[in-house]
């Protein structure tokens, strides 16, 4: 049994572990041609409900092993009838996706060791990589000495020859 | 092409000692070969070998026609070793390379073991100019396969045996696949100056016996440079060899690292007060009168409260002139040190007026500490974001290092020599004196005609010094002959004072009628030029609104001219601090969404949030290549963990 689980993505692109919920669909079948395993193009008979309409936009290929990204839908074989109305007559529908590796491979990508760039929480403000902006204005502070009349004294200095 | 072989001595109990090894018996000789390991950085191994046509000769009229000479071209390859394998990896094979899961940047990406099937291989030749792979050991030992390879796909095309000649067994330790990935343009071997150990196994094909010898090169650089020379020699298939560009040129060689890291710091502490000056000479007194004791002393000099007082007195002051004794008249603005009183005698003239006299030429004036604290607590608050300048009385404005005092404890001291006015300023930092800049505080009260020609013109030249630095300042040009010397850079400022002096007509003796003050201005050589710090690096090019472009863009303003005497008198007197800071533009929740300089080694599990890889080698991953390539690249532009 070939199935592809649905999902509606919330979370951004570039977050590991996406929030995705429970499945909205899945969809059970057969393979009936080949196809890549990252870049996925699987024609699947179906109402438009199933693969469209709920907000999917995510699946995940139990044979494969991997989440992917849904990255279009075509409707094969659809016409717009004289009504305006969109009709799939077949319910064939051609859906292109795109590995997601992050999620795909999470587990083994947090084992990884790394020499970290930039980080939220841990990081160290003495280095300068250049990401900081400032406004044309810049902070003017004066701070004075703690001696407030180091040189008040008036004096008369007198320098005569002889003793 | 460069055959390289090894002699073969008795292998079947032949060991030969590495520390012993005679280079003279390396040669070249008929049907032996060898391999060559090379480990990299503990992760990354490398793989060439020898000669193989002849391996190939006993099947090459077969296949010739299909395999035709490219397959000859193979003498450079790479080596790559299973994780799954460790467990069966010979001990010493296992000690040298502990890190599997090995990185390969040289791996063309459909060369796996998926590619092979069922079957596991021992060895897999691969020729990329005849989209052809071999495999040896394919199932068996003595089973091998041949395969046409389109892209990611091998279709295998013939299964092959060749009797009991275990020709192609060669490198295949007992549960060991090692695969041989051909690169198509592979023809200048592998840099072995770079590896920290090679293993070296030869072979001796007539009866496949063999021994290893695995080298820590650190211990046996000649070797290493033998190798090398083979390795590093550009060769052609046919033979001819072509000369680098460079070949002249020496290779790198491996250097540095020989740091003490030594953070110790002398400090360097201030020195003590003199404690000789010209008040304990003899030949001069020094007096602090108060203002009332001045007004009687001028009231002796000029004026008498009887004709024959006056009479006396000027007839006194005939033989002698009483102003030739008067050296100097100054107002000091620091309190002069007593050492009793004493009447005031000019000559041999006692004036009858009772005086302090100064017990030293040289007083401490101590102006007080500042602690200058981090703003932002990062590398805003040092250069060249932060500036900070030190506004010194009777100095001016010097401009500090922020690097230096940042975070650090100033105190600023003077020492004033009350008879000239002289006065040093030194900036302490934590205790260090870093700074020391020179200056006049004393005003030189005129006493006579001649005197006074001198204070205006002293005072002019300072007014023309003060101006001229503002100018300057402010970016104008500055009017010729009229720019202050010490905000030039790249410039000598030598000042003379000159006295002049003339025959008293009446006495014949010699008197002092004024001083003159001439400041010379030339160029200095390159070597001693002005290390004053300089902020201005506008560069049309990269104008933008990074911190760094801003602060370093600002023009710098002088906030004062040269203040020096009497112009410094008038002055602010007290020492202060201008900070110039960035203003920071920090928009809400930056860091989810671009995170804070790390730098730092982590394991990734321990983020949290956004974060942003600057290197990782990805190990233990299961993904395809280009899935890895991905994956670097997303943890490269930054994800969220």
């Amino acid at each position: 049994m070939f199935s592809i689980a649905l999902y509606s993505n919330t979370s951004p692109a570039n977050k590991v572990t996406k929030d995705i919920g429970s499945p909205i669909s899945t969809l059970n079948g057969i393979l009936r041609s080949g196809t890549s395993i990252i870049d996925p193009v699987i024609v699947v008979q179906t109402s438009a409900d199933d693969v469209w309409r709920k907000s999917m936009n995510y699946a995940y290929i139990e044979a494969f092993g991997r989440y992917y990204y849904i990255t279009n839908i075509i409707a094969v074989d659809g016409q717009i009838d004289l009504g305006g109305a969109f009709e799939n007559p077949y319910g064939l529908w051609e859906l292109h996706m795109h590995v997601d590796v992050l999620m795909s491979y999470q587990a083994e990508i947090k084992s990884q060791t790394a020499i970290v760039a930039r980080q939220e929480q841990t990081f160290n403000l003495m280095l300068d990589d250049g990401i900081f902006m400032t406004y044309q204005n810049p902070k003017i502070q004066t701070k004075l000495f703690s001696v407030s009349d180091p040189f008040e004294t008036q004096e008369f200095v007198l320098i005569v020859a002889g003793s | 092409m460069i055959y390289w072989r090894i002699k073969i001595y008795d292998l079947g109990t032949h060991t030969i000692d590495e520390n012993s090894l005679d280079l003279s018996e390396l040669s070249f000789i008929g049907d032996g070969f060898f391999s060559l390991f090379t480990r990299y950085n503990m992760n990354e191994i490398s793989f060439s070998q020898t000669n193989l046509p002849i391996l190939w000769s006993d099947i090459a009229p077969i296949y010739e026609r299909t395999l035709s000479d490219d397959y000859y071209t193979l003498y450079g390859s790479s080596l790559l070793i299973n994780k799954s394998d460790i467990g069966t990896i010979d001990t010493v094979i296992h000690n040298l390379f502990p890190s599997f899961g090995v990185h390969c940047p040289n791996l063309i990406p459909y060369l796996s073991n998926n590619i092979i099937g069922n079957y596991t291989s021992s060895t897999l030749i691969v020729i990329p100019t005849l989209s052809k792979a071999f495999a040896a050991n394919n199932g068996s030992s003595n089973s091998h396969s041949l395969y046409d390879v389109d892209d990611s796909i091998c279709t295998r095309v013939g299964t092959y045996s060749f009797g009991s000649y275990p020709a192609m067994s060669i490198n295949s330790y007992a549960g060991i696949r090692f695969q041989w990935l051909g690169v198509q343009n592979y023809r200048k071997g592998i840099d072995l100056s770079t590896a920290d150990y090679i293993g070296l196994d030869c072979r001796y094909i007539p009866t496949g016996q063999s021994t290893s010898l695995f080298y820590d090169f650190s211990k046996n650089n000649v070797f290493k440079q033998f190798i090398s020379n083979f390795f590093s020699s550009s060769s052609v298939p046919d033979g001819e060899d072509v000369p680098g560009p460079f070949d002249p040129i020496p290779p790198s060689d491996e250097g540095g690292g020989n740091g003490t890291f030594d953070d110790d710091s002398d400090l360097i502490p201030d020195s003590s007060l003199p404690t000789l000056s010209s008040a304990n000479t003899g030949f001069t007194r020094i007096y602090n009168p108060t203002l009332s004791q001045v007004q009687d002393l001028a009231s002796y000099l000029w004026t008498d409260e009887t004709l024959i007082e006056t009479l006396w007195n000027k007839i006194k002051q005939y033989f002698e002139d009483p102003m030739q004794a008067i050296i100097g008249f100054n107002l000091v603005p620091v309190p002069v040190p007593d050492a009793g009183s004493k009447n005031f005698a000019l000559m041999y003239i006692d004036t009858g007026v009772s005086m302090n006299v100064a017990a030293s030429q040289f007083v401490d004036r101590d102006c007080g500490i500042l602690t200058l604290e981090p703003y932002y607590g990062s590398a805003l608050d040092y250069s060249p974001y932060t500036k900070v300048s030190a506004f010194l009385p009777y100095i001016g404005n010097v401009q500090l290092d922020v690097d230096e005092v940042m975070g650090r404890t100033l105190q600023v001291k003077y020492r004033v020599d009350i008879c000239s006015g002289s006065c040093v300023a030194k900036i302490l930092v934590d205790g260090n004196v870093l700074y020391q800049y020179s200056g006049h505080c004393a005003i030189h009260i005129p006493f006579a005609a001649s005197d006074f020609s001198s204070y205006v013109q002293a005072a002019i030249s300072v007014a023309k010094l003060g101006v001229a630095a503002a100018v300057a300042a402010a970016g104008g040009p500055p009017p010729v002959g009229a720019m202050d010397p010490s905000q030039q850079t790249n410039q000598v400022v030598t000042t003379t004072q000159t006295t002049e002096t003339a025959r008293n007509p009446m006495t014949g003796r010699q008197i002092t009628t004024g001083t003159r003050t001439t400041i010379e201005t030339r160029e200095a050589p390159a070597s001693q030029g002005s290390t004053q710090a300089s902020f201005s690096a506008l560069s049309p090019a990269n104008v933008s609104n990074t911190v760094g472009q801003i602060m370093s863009s600002k023009p710098v303003v002088n906030h004062s001219g040269s203040f020096s005497g009497n112009t410094g008198y008038l002055g602010v007197r007290r020492p202060y601090l201008i900070i110039e800071r960035p203003n920071l533009c920090m928009p809400q929740n930056f860091q989810t969404m671009n995170g804070y300089p790390s730098m730092i080694t982590m394991e990734l599990s321990t983020c949290k949030g956004y974060t942003r890889v600057q290197q990782v080698q990805l190990t233990g991953l299961t993904a395809t290549n280009p899935e890895q390539a991905e994956i670097q690249e997303l943890l490269k532009s930054g994800v969220i963990f």
